[in-house]
């Protein structure tokens, strides 16, 4: 059998279109039928490989897409009062900042303390002539 | 009963099962597959409606999975025992040790694209479309990993086997 027709067998399989006179052609080649029996039994192998998921999970899974998940509602109920306290504080700030909306200054500020260095020289500049230093 | 739900019902089965034979670990393929039911609680994408929920389902499992598995390689090399996909318990029959052991041995984009068919019943343009190949590049995976599974399980019997197709 030749892999073309070992391929268009895999296909029919899987429920793929073939043209009338390929499947023919297929099944009349040597060793068609096995072909045939052996991936059915592969698929029928598969289906009985006693793969299931827990009973645990099963329910776990009802309940959260029902919404009535313990787990969520015990996470829901620990954040909501932190929700409520964020939002509380953040509607104090904005409240605060329309009752006054410019922002005030202390009547008097504190100057620094500390001046600049002692003038010791200075230095003059007078056009066309070089510099001078004064002491 | 929501829209999640009801798809719940009908697929969880055979997303648990895609995830399961992907990961080897029941425990994970639960914690995903339960993943794959809130993320559609959301819904779709789009407004649009779904021409088939079921794709749409396993096009979620596969994202998550691969997320898992890519932040996985990035764990340190000398990951315990346990976190290395093995057969199940429910796998003791030495005829399903077989087929575990040969769908592990197949290469990774063949396998998975063999699972989605035969686990989650997507067509191939389905598989094409959710792993971004052409359809032809499916059917060719598909049909390999066929070969492969079939000169695997019934060595025996002496039916052909890929090497002797090809011959």
């Amino acid at each position: 059998m030749r892999e073309r027709q070992l391929q268009l067998l895999s296909g029919f399989v899987d429920g793929e279109s073939i043209a009338p006179t390929d499947l023919a052609e297929v099944l009349s080649a040597e060793g068609a039928l096995d072909a045939l029996r052996d991936f059915a039994l592969i698929s029928a192998q598969l289906d009985d490989d006693g793969l299931e998921p827990s009973e645990t999970f099963e329910a776990r899974v009802r309940r959260r897409l029902s919404g009535d998940d313990d787990t969520e509602r015990r996470t829901g109920s620990r954040t909501w009062p932190w929700l409520m306290a964020a939002a509380a504080v953040v509607l104090g700030v904005v409240l605060g900042r329309s009752l006054n909306p410019t922002p005030s200054l202390p009547a008097s500020l504190p100057t620094a303390e500390v001046g600049g260095p002692k003038v010791d020289r200075t230095l003059v500049f007078e056009p066309g002539v070089d510099w001078k230093e004064l002491s | 009963m929501s829209d999640a739900r009801q798809l719940f019902e009908e697929h969880h089965r055979a997303v648990y099962r895609y995830l399961r034979r992907r990961t080897g670990r029941p425990e994970l393929a639960e914690d995903l597959a339960q993943e794959v039911f809130v993320r559609a609680l959301q819904g779709p994408p789009s407004d649009e409606p779904l021409r088939r929920p079921v794709a749409w389902l396993f096009r979620i499992a596969r994202n998550l999975l691969l997320n898992h598995l890519r932040a996985d390689s990035r764990r340190p090399a000398s990951c315990p025992l346990e976190d290395r996909p093995l057969p199940g318990p429910e796998a003791e029959p030495s005829r399903r040790l077989d087929l575990d052991q040969a769908l592990a041995a197949l290469p990774t984009a063949e396998a998975e694209a063999f699972l989605l068919r035969e686990v989650g019943g997507l067509s191939y343009e389905e598989i094409a479309s959710l792993s971004g190949r052409t359809t032809d590049s499916i059917r060719s995976r598909i049909y390999r990993a066929r070969t492969s599974l079939r000169a695997a399980l019934r060595p025996s019997e002496g039916t052909l086997g890929p090497r002797e197709v090809r011959a």
